[in-house]
């Protein structure tokens, strides 16, 4: 037991996940101190909730980091799922398990395209998922017009908004991909390829790797948890948006590389990217705190000046707020 | 296949069948996005002769590109740098937020757009700073930036439009000033702006290749220990890429309000990533060392076609993004292909 | 082991191979038997990569015939050669940083259960199994990653056995070795032959030949030009096989007495790895830097230009005291540095040779208006190919499709064009064949001669103790002796004496 305690603080990750620990802990302590209310569970819920998509989306963006690659995809097939979803249930008339299947088949199809097209011409991963970005949020814009599309069954909304336990669906989603995932990439032989290849394709190919299918899998696997996220966020939003999930991409990026992956490919694991979103949320809190209160100081800002006006005599009718 | 062992041999043999100057620029990317280009010029004007082929619709595509081309000739320098600046929309906004706010105020025109200029320029110094002597991903320190900056944009104006109806008349005509020329026996209008990018775009491609100054960005952004070692300014350099790209953020701010007569805290929203895609169809690499001003200059160039194209062709103005996102796929294909096809030659 | 041995291991014969239209190899004829340590030397460019790419099924051979054991084989991929009994231990190792030894050894091989998990205890009892079988001790659970460049090629062993490899090719497997790494190397591969396996060694260093191998094959331009016995051969006779010509001494004669101090340095200390280092550079000497890999001299140098962050350190230019800021404005004030690590930081692989040279010096080339002078940036280009004999001579040629021994020259030719003073290059000859060695040797000792400081570090004991006046041996990161030839001190026994704890 010493021994392996031993190996793993040799491990140089563990120093940075320690050091985010610490900095969330500090950033919520702090928070804490002023408003009283962040470790509250209700606060923890809506942090979490808050990053929960970009989280599911990180898991998968885990896998393609570490192999070295990269998926800008993932925000727009976020808001497409949605939309699939949606126009089956609500347009079509599908009922909710078919539905569902369906936009998870379609998601693979975009993922499996995604590897083909990085398989086939060669080019950075970046440049092929941004082209599928653009093309999926081009096509979810498209296919509804703008308009956003609503009208849920309230079983459905259950998925995004129903709690097991008095945790939410999405984060209890969130967890077991988690746990799953990271316990896949530890020890499963498929999926420690990865490793093999982000340490150098032309090696891995030569040992007997089949690069361009992990690929591929790879790939499919994280438009999957994109949209499956997308379909929680369906209903946890009630309505479905093709603006929906902007700039998620990039919390998703972030999160696995603040969480100790190397973004050339070749480390990290799943434990440091949920730590990653974690403190993405922390953050994103902290930032929501200072909005707020610059919020509210214009809020007061403003009242205190009626309170002066009205003091003066004037009527406030006349003057513009 | 040729290795290093036996190259030098098959390199002499080859030697003079590599000297024909003509064969190699066509096979260069800067070709193959010309032809592109040119072949969705000629598709439109077949397609919409009256519409697309008018001096009134090509003035408009040209002089809307200009945000889009300043932006993407300042993310082509950071991708060198082997960087990248998420923030160049946010801090656009940022910039036209403050150089607004301050003409909405009273100041006069100049004195508030020199203003916007440490705005910029120290938002850039904050993301070399941090990439060069922290060491911190810039993919990261401009993530952050991004929404440092629109936050503050969004804080400073709470979502509204900025206007500045008191600002000097001819700050306001500036914007939409025209040169005469003459063909035939009518009388067209070169737009000011328009110029002024398309010389400076021209300049600084000179100066990117001929200016030592700026060249070392290259080799800074092939090899940064090795630049070091090489006695090359590696922080300054670096430092000085993320400067010069805030310059042309700055830049496209001042026009962008020139011609909008408004500061906004939305502006530029997705434009980092329609500069990215320009820049890399362009032949910049995320591995730093290599980018073309020509080429980057093409990029957008051909996404703002694409974007006429789809108004004129009565497209639903939705496909267009759509578009946008296949047709850098196929640009890039196209170019993978013709590498592809050189390394089996 | 009688000399009527029973098949040999491997039997080669006629095999040509052809790159385009260019002949790479041919006919090469040649056996290597079980239980043999058979050298394979040749220069840049002779054809030893290619001809144990084609054993490993890496490349396929053009013509000719390959017997395993006395069966013809036809491989079209390392899988197939690797079934066969056949691995190779690359220069560049092969080796997953972030996954466990034992998983490396199994690469693709990994020992699971039924739905695909890793049984890692089996994998580390089985990994555990090969290490003792060839006596090294390494915890098949550590990351591959952690370990030192000596335990990897260790693991790449280990990794070939485990395969059940009846054959081992090794290219090159001490060039990044430290001294006391290659004895336990070596003593592995003995404990190889022994059990009969055949192992076929290239390598550039003749010492080693005569220290391990059992015989030598040479292959000068694709050509097998004669196989010998060790035992009874010598270095010349091989080198005038690989060369086809006298080389003479290796090493050109060592200067004269030496001259006015140039440079000196006081207590140079970087935080942890370097300590209180003082030495002295004389006009027309080489001072050789020797010591353990890790003793603290490529580390001391960088201090010296302050490439890394130094702690402390006095510093006199013939006889001012001079300060020095970064690389940078060491270089102004004359001193180059030269990484040993030429792909990783010295050279741009991807930039042309001229670039590549004027790098360091581009202000010399700027016109009126402060832009770079592409014309006489090439001629700089030319001027160096011609002094350093580089090859290809076009300049606009790629660097990394130049050979290694052209690229260090290139990499010294971007120093030279500064015209330093003092001049300090690191490993200037490692992974360099006979022919480029001994042209940047003479070259080296021609800057000395002409007033120009040099400073080598060399962890090539016959390199040191040929080149250098004055060897500063290096331990732990201090300096333990000082040792200077003309008052005969340079001996191999003092200077491994000095640069261990014994």
């Amino acid at each position: 037991m010493a021994v392996k305690l031993r190996k793993v603080l040799e491990h140089g990750m563990v120093l940075q996940h320690l050091g985010l620990v610490v900095l969330m802990l500090a950033l919520g302590i702090t928070l804490q101190f002023v408003h009283e209310d962040f470790f509250t569970s209700a606060n923890l819920e809506v942090l979490a909730m808050n990053r929960v998509f970009e989280g599911i989306m990180a898991l998968g963006m885990t896998f393609i980091i570490i192999s070295g690659g990269i998926d800008l995809s993932v925000s727009s097939v976020f808001p497409f799922a949605e939309i699939i979803v949606a126009k089956l249930m609500v347009q079509a008339g599908l009922p909710i398990l078919p539905a569902i299947v369906v936009t998870l088949l379609l998601c693979l199809a975009v993922g499996a395209a995604n590897g083909l097209l990085i398989n086939i011409l060669r080019v950075h991963p970046m440049v092929i998922t941004m082209g599928m970005m653009l093309t999926l949020r081009g096509v979810n814009l498209a296919i509804t017009n703008g308009h956003s599309i609503a009208g849920f069954s309230d079983t459905f909304l259950l998925l995004g908004q129903g709690k097991v336990l008095g945790v939410n669906v999405p984060i209890i989603f969130f967890l077991i991909a988690a746990i799953v995932l990271g316990y896949l990439l530890r020890n499963h032989r498929y999926f420690r390829q990865l490793y093999f290849i982000g340490g150098g394709e032309r090696a891995a190919r030569l040992s007997g790797v089949n690069v361009g299918q992990v690929k591929i899998v790879i790939y499919m696997m994280s438009s999957f948890l994109a949209g499956c996220a997308g379909i929680m966020g369906a209903a946890q939003y009630g309505a479905a948006h093709w603006g929906h999930g902007n700039m998620s991409e990039l919390q998703a990026i972030a999160a696995v590389a603040i969480g100790g992956a190397n973004i050339n490919g070749g480390s990290g694991v799943i434990g440091g990217t949920v730590l990653g979103i974690l403190f993405l949320a922390v953050v994103h809190s902290w930032y929501i705190e200072r909005k707020n209160a610059k919020g509210m100081l214009a809020v007061k800002q403003r009242k205190l000046e009626q309170a002066a006006r009205a003091a003066d005599g004037k009527d406030a009718a006349f003057e513009r707020a | 296949m040729i290795t290093s062992e036996n190259l030098s041999g098959a390199l002499q043999s080859k030697s003079r069948k590599r000297a024909r100057p003509l064969a190699s620029a066509l096979k260069s990317r800067e070709a193959v996005l010309l032809l592109v280009n040119a072949v969705i010029f000629i598709t439109l004007a077949i397609a919409r002769p009256t519409a697309f082929a008018n001096w009134i619709n090509l003035k408009a595509v040209l002089s809307l590109m200009v945000y889009d081309l300043l932006l993407a000739l300042g993310m082509t320098t950071v991708l060198i740098l082997r960087g990248i600046d998420l923030s160049v929309g946010s801090v656009l906004a940022l910039s036209s937020v403050v150089m607004a706010l301050l003409m909405q105020a009273g100041l006069p025109v100049v004195p508030s757009l020199l203003a916007g200029l440490p705005v910029v320029l120290a938002c850039g110094f904050f993301n070399g700073f941090l990439t060069a002597v922290v060491g911190i991903l810039p993919f990261l320190v401009t993530l952050g930036m991004m929404s440092l900056a629109r936050g503050a944009a969004t804080v400073m104006t709470s979502g509204k439009y900025i206007s500045f109806p008191n600002a000097s008349e001819w700050f306001i005509t500036f914007g939409r000033l025209e040169i005469p020329f003459w063909h035939g026996t009518m009388t067209y209008g070169f737009p000011v702006p328009l110029l002024i990018v398309l010389i400076i775009t021209a300049l600084y491609a000179v100066l990117l290749k001929k200016w030592r100054v700026l060249r070392q960005m290259f080799l800074v952004g092939e090899n940064e220990e090795a630049a070091k070692l090489s006695g090359l300014d590696t922080v300054g350099i670096t430092i000085a890429g993320y400067l010069i790209c805030a310059l042309f953020v700055w830049f496209a701010a001042v026009l962008l309000i020139s011609s909008n007569r408004i500061g906004y805290a939305n502006y530029g929203v997705q434009s980092e990533m329609r500069a990215i895609a320009a820049s890399v169809v362009g032949g910049a690499s995320f591995a730093g060392g290599s980018g073309s001003i020509v080429g980057t200059f093409l990029g957008v160039l051909m996404l703002a076609l694409i974007g006429n194209g789809f108004i004129l062709l009565s497209g639903d103005p939705n496909w267009q993004q759509a578009t946008t996102g296949v047709v850098l796929i196929l640009a890039v294909a196209a170019d993978a292909l013709r590498t592809i096809r050189d390394r089996k030659n | 082991m009688s000399a009527l041995e029973i098949r040999p291991a491997l039997e080669i014969r006629n095999v040509s191979k052809s790159f385009f239209d260019h002949r790479v190899l041919t006919n090469i004829t040649m056996d290597v038997r079980k239980g043999e340590v058979h050298a394979l030397v040749g220069e840049n460019g002779a054809g030893k990569s290619t001809l144990v790419k084609i054993i490993g099924g890496i490349y396929e051979r053009d013509s000719g015939d390959i017997l395993v054991d006395g069966k013809p084989v036809d491989f079209t991929h390392p899988l197939q050669a690797m079934r066969a009994g056949i691995s190779i231990v690359h220069q560049e190792l092969s080796l997953v940083p972030n996954a466990t030894v034992g998983e490396n050894i199994y690469l693709r091989r990994e020992i699971t259960n039924r739905l695909g998990l890793n049984d890692w205890a089996a994998i580390n009892a089985h990994a555990a199994e090969v290490f003792e079988r060839i006596g090294i001790d390494i915890d098949p659970s550590d990351l591959v990653g952690k370990l030192s460049v000596g335990m990897q090629q260790l693991v790449e062993v280990a990794k070939a056995i485990a395969l059940s490899a009846r054959i081992i090719i090794m290219d090159e497997p001490t060039s990044s070795l430290s001294e006391n790494e290659i004895p336990e190397l070596f003593k592995v591969i003995r404990g190889l032959r022994e059990q009969g396996i055949a192992i076929i060694f290239i390598s550039h260093k003749l010492s080693e030949l005569f220290e391990i191998a059992d015989r030598v094959t040479v292959l000068r331009d694709g050509e097998r030009i004669g196989t010998v016995d060790v035992a009874s051969t010598t270095g010349d006779e091989i080198i005038r096989m690989m060369v086809g010509r006298h080389l003479g001494d290796l090493y050109p004669p060592r200067g004269g007495a030496a001259g006015d101090v140039i440079f000196r340095c006081d207590g140079l200390s970087r935080y942890g790895v370097v300590a209180d280092v003082g030495f002295e550079v004389r006009q027309g000497e080489i001072l050789g830097l020797a010591g353990l890999v890790g003793s603290g001299r490529t580390e001391a140098m960088r201090a010296l230009i302050n490439a890394d962050r130094r702690l402390a350190g006095h510093f006199e230019m013939d006889g001012r005291e001079i300060t020095i800021a970064n690389p940078q404005h060491a270089m102004q004030q004359g001193i180059y540095y030269v990484s040993e690590d030429r792909k990783g930081s010295g050279l741009f692989l991807l930039s042309s040779v001229t670039w590549n040279i004027v790098a360091s010096c581009l202000r010399l080339f700027r016109d009126r208006f402060g832009m770079l002078d592409q014309g006489r940036m090439r001629d700089q280009a030319e001027d160096m190919i011609r002094e350093m004999d580089i090859r290809p001579t076009n300049p606009d040629v790629r660097v990394v499709d130049l050979s290694g021994g052209n690229q260090q020259k290139v990499l010294l030719s971007k120093a030279l064009a500064t015209r330093p003073r003092l001049l300090i290059v690191d490993e200037p000859t490692r992974g360099v064949d006979i022919g480029a060695k001994s042209m940047i040797h003479k070259k080296l000792r021609e800057l000395a001669d002409s007033g120009i400081g040099v400073v080598v570090i060399s962890s090539e004991m016959p390199e040191v103790l040929g080149m250098s006046d004055r060897v500063l041996v290096f331990r732990g990161g201090r300096v333990s002796a000082q040792l200077d030839n003309h008052r005969g001190q340079l001996t191999q026994e003092t200077i491994m004496h000095n640069a261990t704890e014994i």
